[in-house]
């Protein structure tokens, strides 16, 4: 990786990173993480997992252009990029939870699914782009009185 | 060996060997003021710890014990130390960015991930 390529690195690590202790979390404080983490298995998770952090890497290259923009032009940025995000991550793991079924189970009905996945991957763009304005805020919080121009 | 046990020592060495880069990586940026291609180095390691780390939460499946337990609240002030020592991670990076001292960043990355690794232990062997 080169040196210009550190900032959307650490930004969609940490957020990739992030999302998933938090959600662990909570799931954990309220008694559901067991059956959760039992329920997807350990090589679908870490795949997943894989999808989200590439996901978040390449929102990160997308929001970091509009850096020099107007406050108003860059929560509008976000918000594009964090939808665009939630449809994406939701997209792919919907497929392949649906091929996975019709090919390694050999239920050729789970494609039945896949008009599904796609209202499901639409319907994420919303929970994604309020996802991405909270992830804005706490990364602002996190760079007061560093002045990144200057990198 | 089984597959699954196999998958489940290999998911157990990635997390050991990246806290031993975090570890090891923010001493020695403490001691070199740190640089770019270490704090890339750092981030790769964190997310192999975080998702290694749920890959060991999810071992114990349906028999992972509640909050209400003492094992159960550790983990969860674990996963607590963790959210503070990636929230930290970024600012250190950002420092680093703007080509300011982020020694004091590596430094308390350095000592959190001692506590979030002491607490692994306790959790492992409790």
């Amino acid at each position: 990786m080169d040196e210009s390529g550190l900032p959307a690195w650490a930004l969609g690590t940490w957020h990739a990173a992030f999302l998933l202790v938090a959600f662990i979390a909570v799931a954990h404080a309220t008694g559901s993480a067991g059956g959760l983490t039992a329920d997807i298995g350990t090589l679908p998770g870490i795949l997943a997992f894989a999808w989200l952090w590439a996901i978040s890497w390449w929102t990160a290259r997308g929001v970091l252009r509009a850096s020099s923009w107007g406050r108003d032009q860059v929560v509008a940025h976000v918000g594009m990029h964090g939808a665009a995000a939630g449809a994406v991550f939701v997209l792919g793991l919907g497929i392949a939870v649906v091929l996975h079924a019709a090919l390694q189970e050999g239920d050729p009905e789970a494609l039945i699914g896949l008009p599904f996945v796609l209202t499901a991957a639409g319907v994420a763009s919303v929970p994604g782009a309020v996802v991405a304005w909270i992830l804005l805020g706490i990364d602002v919080l996190l760079a007061r009185g560093i002045d990144l121009r200057r990198g | 060996m089984p597959v699954a046990m196999a998958a489940a020592f290999a998911i157990h060495l990635v997390h050991v060997l990246a806290m031993a880069v975090v570890v090891g990586g923010a001493l020695a940026g403490a001691m070199s003021h740190g640089s770019r291609r270490l704090e890339a180095t750092l981030w790769a390691a964190l997310g192999a710890l975080v998702v290694t780390g749920v890959g060991n939460v999810g071992a114990y499946g349906t028999g992972l014990p509640g909050t209400g337990t003492r094992w159960g609240a550790l983990l969860l002030a674990k996963l607590l130390f963790v959210v503070a020592v990636l929230a930290l991670s970024l600012r250190r990076s950002m420092l680093v960015w703007a080509g300011r001292p982020a020694v004091v960043g590596y430094g308390t990355t350095a000592a959190l991930a001692v506590i979030i690794a002491s607490i692994g232990v306790w959790l492992a062997h409790g």
